[in-house]
């Protein structure tokens, strides 16, 4: 199969897997218990105003009417009003998936940089004293709640750091935003030169991201450990020792690409999972990502916030997963698609 | 075979190398040579508090919820205002209106505005914007609109003069004035240049997209920057007709800051000036032993009640309902809600109109024991269910008391843990509706119709509010009479009656009546809490004196 074919084909399963999805969301949202209207106006609207708004919403059609009309507009970029915000809810996943997205890749970085060599290192040692310390820190990191971890990170900044360094333990940046280009505080501060907001930003994301990232750093150990080990059996290993070939250069040149297939199907996974469900980071850190507002779009019935944050999230998924499938042609010539094997 | 002896090339170390020295080299830059905030913003006052939940609009038609009303009370005036004494009475008094009257048979309200106040963008407030801003709220049919449902209409509201206006009621309502303090008046100039395409014929959409992102209004703050979900920030409208004082807070700025801890910690930094009032009791307690921190305290114009289904068994049974009222241990609940006073009958204890001398319970388990065996169940023989919201840790604890104090009686109870959402839909119907429920209610207007005609009268059965199920034609006919009342002084003696039909009824085992606190560094001056929702929060009260 050429490459190309391959990458149309994905992408056509992509638009019917979205499709399936927002059928699936659309109907679950809708028997949620909970008057959206009612839930939106408040208890002491009158059944009058209530009604208005049902009809508003379309609340009232057959549900597969109302499936098609939102459909219908979606396309056309009206996601449907949000019953928090009473806007269009596309301005408002807009608004925050940035933040996330920039949350997400930042945990996402720090845990492949620390989770990697913590799982090399655990592989080359298998058995051995740095085998265990290295399993060990790296399970405590999942073993912990992350909003405690994210709590008990803001008191120690409060009462140790804060003495010497005045660092911050909420929020997304402590000066005026950067203008606008992209989203991401990072790269806006980068590209318009704004140096003052690019530290603070990076200063406002330290604690978050590393929150964030400590359960993903023990997957990635884990499976980069596996990875490892099953690497180190194989004969060319062998003969590449015998060679004389530094076992640095073994470990991280060789054996290390080999073994990182499996490690990037679980980033490519973590990804999607890290979005939706950075809720609880964001709440402590008053993150103002797309997970915070999709549980609260749940508990509101927020009815078309709740379908849009969840296509969001599969779209995401979808496309980083693509991303991760033709990366494995990339570290692996072998199954490089459409490609015959020289 | 070439074999590369290097794990990483000579030109990717120099390129580590260069990344860590201008990481480093920035790092030092940032904090020597650029230094700390500008000094054209230490002139600033700037004041920070916390919003405990995201702000979901700044469009006075639709605000209902607390961080919402707090823009718009800052960004915009009202007609009257709730105003909280110095003896601690609280009264509505008039705010833009400079002189009002209303006619005998209480059909019409004439109106005079004040001359002279300004919108943000220059334009004088006349009795146009007034009448638009009224025909603005009745037909969006959001927010506070409800509390004019049935008596005013779009088109009701009379231009007579360039600052005269007229209410034209549809029918008599006492409380009329009282509800005045939600309706913020808009610049219609400024909207009727921002339409968007709707439905409301000439007026299209009614200015609700210019104003989900801009303000229109002639209040102390104007809208100076807003990053949903993150921080809204407000300045100074220097213009303002009631003017300024010395210290008063040049911009406020306020986070959405979700988390308790982290409000706490914020706090104690000094990022903070002040928390919010939804801190537990024991945090408050834990903050007034710092230098410098005052907590605030002073009864809420909320009660927390647990009201009972009288539509279904066994609560239906007056009797019944009189054994739970006389079983239940209330200092041991005031004591979990921090100290707060029983509650006395519907309407909270500082409001004007609340009814003295109403049917008070207290706990007497030999008077218990004999309701229930007046209304002819025995102990053992019956279970009732009690819902809680689960994101509320108080409740689940008076709920667990309440079982405790009914299993000593003989009736069974099961405590579940439900949303807010469920409970609005249980609430629904009286099959539906649990035995038992544990509702806060608080005031929106300072009336005791609110919390009366509002909870009790039988056409607004079906929310939460009303979950009772209460229906007795008596009430209803004292209630109906309280509101067709012109002198309000009549009225209120009404509203009086009622109270005390109401409790006699026992509708609700009215705990406690809710302590308000909120606490704040001493450097900030001025606060006041009228009680109703987000009227605290109208920072033109307050001065910044002696922060460093």
């Amino acid at each position: 199969m050429k490459y190309t074919e391959y990458l149309a084909r994905r992408l056509i399963m992509i638009v019917f897997t979205i499709l399936g999805l927002s059928i699936l969301i659309f109907f679950i949202a809708r028997v949620l218990p909970g008057d959206p209207a009612r839930l939106a106006l408040g208890p002491e609207a009158s059944e009058a105003q209530v009604e208005r708004l049902r009809e508003l919403l379309g609340l009232n059609k057959p549900l597969y009417i109302q499936y098609f009309d939102y459909v219908l507009r979606l396309i056309q970029g009206d996601w449907g009003l949000s019953l928090l915000t009473w806007r269009n809810t596309l301005y408002d996943i807009l608004d925050r998936l940035p933040a996330s997205i920039e949350l997400t890749t930042i945990a996402l970085g720090f845990a492949v940089i620390v989770g990697v060599p913590i799982g090399v290192l655990a592989g080359v040692n298998k058995d051995k004293k740095t085998d265990y310390i290295s399993r060990t820190f790296a399970l405590t990191g999942l073993s912990f709640p992350r909003f405690f971890v994210g709590i008990l990170l803001q008191v120690f900044v409060y009462f140790c750091v804060a003495q010497f360094l005045d660092w911050p333990i909420s929020g997304r940046i402590g000066t005026k935003p950067p203008v606008r280009i992209t989203g991401f505080y990072l790269i806006d501060s980068l590209i318009t030169g704004n140096l003052r907001a690019f530290v603070s930003a990076v200063q406002h994301i330290v604690l978050p991201a590393f929150t964030l990232s400590l359960a993903s750093i023990a997957q990635i150990a884990r499976l980069t450990r596996a990875g490892i080990i099953e690497q180190y059996r194989k004969d060319y290993i062998l003969q590449a020792k015998a060679l004389g070939i530094p076992e640095n250069l073994i470990i991280y040149k060789y054996m290390l690409k080999n073994a990182f297939t499996s490690v990037l199907t679980i980033i490519g996974l973590l990804y999607g999972f890290l979005i939706g469900n950075a809720f609880m980071v964001e709440t402590v850190f008053v993150w103002p990502g797309l997970g915070y507002y999709g549980v609260r779009a749940l508990l509101f019935k927020d009815l078309n916030a709740i379908v849009g944050v969840v296509i969001t999230i599969g779209i995401i998924y979808a496309f980083v997963n693509l991303i991760v499938d033709l990366l494995y042609g990339y570290i692996d010539p072998r199954i490089r698609y459409g490609e015959e094997i020289r | 075979m070439l074999i590369e002896r290097e794990a990483i090339t000579r030109l990717q170390a120099v390129a580590i190398a260069v990344i860590i020295a201008v990481a480093v080299i920035g790092g030092i830059y940032y904090y020597v040579i650029m230094g700390p905030t500008p000094t054209t913003e230490e002139k600033k006052i700037i004041f920070t508090y916390p919003f405990q939940q995201i702000v979901s609009t700044i469009d006075p038609a639709k605000a209902t919820d607390e961080t919402s009303c707090c823009a718009v009370i800052n960004m915009y005036d009202p007609l009257f205002f709730p105003v909280k004494f110095e003896n601690g009475t609280r009264k509505t008094v008039p705010w833009l209106v400079e002189e009002w009257f209303v006619s005998e048979d209480g059909m019409t309200y004439t109106m005079k505005l004040k001359e002279g106040i300004k919108f943000h963008d220059g334009t004088e407030l006349t009795a146009e914007d007034v009448a638009f801003s009224m025909d603005r709220m009745l037909s969006i049919g959001m927010g506070f609109s409800y509390l004019w449902e049935g008596v005013l209409q779009p088109g009701d509201t009379e231009v007579v003069d360039k600052y005269t206006f007229k209410f034209h009621l549809r029918k008599p309502y006492s409380p009329f004035i009282s509800t005045l303090i939600q309706l913020f008046v808009v610049n219609k100039k400024l909207i009727m240049e921002h339409l968007e395409p709707g439905d409301f014929g000439e007026y299209g959409d009614y200015g609700q997209k210019y104003l989900e992102d801009h303000d229109a209004g002639s209040g102390p703050y104007k809208l100076k920057s807003w990053e949903r979900g993150v921080e809204i920030v407000f300045e100074k409208f220097d213009d303002y007709w009631r003017g300024w004082k010395e210290n008063s807070p040049t911009e406020v700025h306020c986070k959405v800051i979700l988390e308790e801890a982290t409000v706490v910690t914020l706090f104690k930094k000094g990022e903070l000036d002040m928390t919010h009032m939804w801190l537990t009791p024991e945090t408050f307690e834990e903050l007034k032993q710092i230098p410098g921190v005052i907590v605030d305290e002073d009864l809420a114009l909320q009660i927390f009640h647990i009201p009972m289904n009288m539509k279904k068994p066994p609560t239906d049974n007056k009797w019944f309902r009189y054994a739970i009222c006389y079983a239940f241990d209330y200092e041991t609940a005031c004591e979990l809600a921090g100290g707060a006073p029983q509650a006395e009958g519907p309407v909270p204890l500082p409001v004007e109109g609340h009814a003295e001398d109403v049917l008070v319970f207290h706990r007497n388990v030999t008077l218990a024991q004999y309701y229930l065996n007046k209304s002819g169940y025995k102990p053992g023989e019956v279970t009732i269910d009690i819902v809680y919201i689960t994101a509320v840790e108080l409740e689940r604890k008076i709920c667990l008391l309440l079982k405790s104090n009914l299993e000593e009686i003989g009736i069974g109870v099961n405590i579940i843990g439900e949303t807010w959402g469920r409970l609005c839909d249980l609430a629904t119907s009286p099959e539906t509706a649990p035995h038992l429920s544990c509702i806060y209610d608080r005031m929106k207007t300072l009336h005791p119709d609110s919390h009366t005609y509002g909870k009790y009268h039988s056409s607004v059965q079906g929310t939460w509010r009303s979950i009772s199920w209460m229906e007795n034609s008596t009430i209803d006919s004292i209630l109906e009479q309280a509101r067709a009342t012109a002198d309000p002084e009549e009225a209120l003696e009404l509203y009086k009656e009622a109270q005390r039909l109401i409790t006699y009824e026992a509708p609700a085992i009215f705990v406690f009546n809710n302590i308000h606190r909120i606490a704040m560094h001493d450097w900030v001056k001025g606060y006041v809490d009228p009680g109703i929702m987000s009227f605290d929060l109208y920072w033109w009260n307050l001065e910044i004196i002696g922060r460093d």
